[in-house]
């Protein structure tokens, strides 16, 4: 009982600083509507805390990623929504084509 | 159900990067640098749309909660609000803590379930400037939390004492019945008053419980057991308004008051009387729910009084132990303090005065609630807050009880047990109880 209650508590006090808490600062600095940071923040929101260390840091070092990510997770709910394994595949290729060109720019 | 739907969700939500499949995570080696930071978030944006699509799939729409918790703000809420929210959560933590006995898996979902719900009204508060609708929010959660609390026990919501097999339900779960501390009586006096003083170690009974509607049907049936088991007569109990339906009404002519244009010097002095009231409220709020904050800010004997009750519980209910110990955990938490201090000199003069009244002076609000039954016979029902300090007060009193008499004149008037007992009360003779009615009994602890 009593760790549970202390777990709690912790959790409760480290919301604050949580990492789901920055993500909220970043998208709501965004250009987005309202809806749309609804929508990507509904996202992470069901992720675990911990989990959404890279979102941040990636948002944080370069927040036109926001909305790229943005971009990518429309895309992909669309494609789920519509079994549409074309799309999906698209979506993919696309990413691993965008990756390796970053990585190239990088080395 | 929603908690099943919570439990659900969380289940099909269990995604996350360290989860991710190996072609995701070979995926992942292709790449360094800032490419697999991006990497990892593409993929996890995948598992997390995918998790959705799997809700949806499932006909098991994401709550309209889960959405709300991130709600953006409006405006930035002030941190000594969300500073007072978290103050307040801790205390609805241990108000759950005390409605379960049994440290099943049930009790750790509803803690699971507890700190979902404090995301999302927490992050709604930011959205509210109003503290009423943040109350508001808190009734809903609690109204919840008290149904999922009487299923547990009594399958039903709200207990019908009427219902005979209810109560016997009730008692089979040892809900009532343990006495599990008394001296030995006091030989009767005459024109002296048997009180009976009943401490309730997990139910407050003042009006500053928010429950104390549901409380006040327990004791109710708590003093049935008891009379019946000494032959008392029963009189009954009144209803109390709750904290925060208080709080409201005030508040209320408060703002009436305030928008008059011109005053009366009575209403002047009940505009000050509720501007009083209404800024010490939290501060008393946080007293009525048994923390002994304001106990260690009065006076360091009754800091020692409460550790000498600890020590005399210990024996009787280690779960009860527990809780003090997880009340005097709470209260010692930095921000609490911090809300004291960060108060101006003027208001912690107040603070200060008003829990030297209540600590030192004042009689419980809950002997005004239920003082007697029976001829002769009273009882005194008292929560824990009051327990701490009131026991050995109650001792000292013992000893010259004609004192307690003329408290309870003063503060009920002088032709009290006149009016009550149709006689002129001159002493009483203290007898303590602990009624413990939800704590099984551990006598050979």
């Amino acid at each position: 009982m009593y760790s549970i209650l202390e777990f709690l508590k912790k959790r409760i006090f480290n919301f604050m600083s949580s990492n789901l808490s920055q993500l909220q600062k970043l998208i709501s600095s965004s250009g987005f509507s309202n809806e749309q940071k609804e929508e990507f923040l509904g996202l992470f929101s069901k992720a675990k805390d911990k989990d959404l260390k890279y979102v941040v840091d990636l948002f944080k070092n370069d927040p036109s990623y926001i909305e790229k990510m943005y971009g990518v997770y429309r895309a992909k709910s669309v494609a789920f929504k519509n079994k549409d394994k074309k799309a999906w595949e698209k979506i993919l290729q696309k990413e691993h084509q965008d990756l390796e060109k970053i990585e190239k720019s990088n080395l | 159900m929603e908690r099943e739907k919570f439990i659900k969700e969380k289940e099909l939500l269990e995604i996350n990067p360290e989860k991710l499949s190996q072609q995701e995570e070979s995926f992942l080696a292709k790449f360094r640098g800032k490419a697999k930071n991006i990497a990892r978030v593409l993929t996890f944006i995948t598992a997390m749309t995918a998790g959705e699509a799997l809700l949806r799939a499932q006909s098991i729409p994401p709550t309209e909660a889960a959405f709300k918790q991130v709600s953006l703000a409006k405006e930035e809420a002030s941190q000594e609000k969300v500073e007072r929210f978290c103050d307040f959560f801790q205390h609805k933590l241990v108000e759950l803590d005390k409605q379960h006995t049994k440290k099943t898996e049930d009790f750790v979902l509803d803690w699971a379930e507890l700190h979902y719900k404090f995301q999302n009204v927490f992050l709604n508060e930011l959205t509210n400037e109003q503290r009423n609708s943040f109350e508001l929010e808190w009734k809903g959660i609690e109204d919840e939390f008290n149904s999922i609390y009487v299923a547990k026990t009594v399958g039903e919501t709200p207990v019908d004492f009427n219902n005979q097999e209810k109560v016997e339900h009730i008692k089979s779960l040892e809900a009532f019945g343990d006495i599990v501390y008394r001296t030995p009586p006091a030989e009767p006096k005459e024109d002296a008053l048997d009180v009976e003083i009943v401490l309730l170690s997990q139910y407050h009974v003042g009006p500053g419980d928010y429950r104390s509607e549901h409380s006040q049907e327990l004791i109710t049936e708590a003093l049935k057991e008891l009379i019946k088991n000494n032959d008392y007569k029963f009189i009954g109990t009144e209803k109390q308004e709750t904290t925060s339906e208080s709080i409201r009404k005030k508040e209320k002519l408060l703002k009436e008051l305030s928008a008059k244009s011109e005053l009366t010097d009575q209403e002047k002095k009940l505009k000050r009387k509720l501007e009083d009231i209404l800024f010490l409220a939290p501060i008393r709020v946080i007293k009525d729910e048994g923390t002994e904050v304001v106990v260690k800010n009065v006076d360091p004997d009754y800091e020692l009084d409460a550790k000498k009750w600890r020590e005399i519980y210990k024996e009787h209910s280690e779960i009860s132990y527990e809780f003090l110990e997880l009340v005097k955990a709470i209260s010692s938490e930095p921000n609490l303090k911090q809300e004291l201090l960060k108060q101006d000199k003027e208001f912690s003069e107040k603070v200060i005065k008003s829990l030297e009244k209540r600590g030192r002076g004042a009689l419980s609000s809950s002997v005004k609630e239920i003082i007697s039954i029976g001829e002769n016979k009273g009882v005194v029902v008292f929560g824990l807050g009051d327990a701490v300090f009131f026991k050995s007060e109650a001792q000292e009193l013992n000893q010259n009880s004609k004192d307690f008499v003329q408290k309870i004149k003063d503060e009920l008037g002088e032709d009290y047990f006149q009016k009550k007992y149709n006689k002129d009360i001159k002493e009483i003779n203290l007898d303590f109880y602990v009624f413990n009615p939800r704590i099984p009994q551990k006598k050979n602890l």
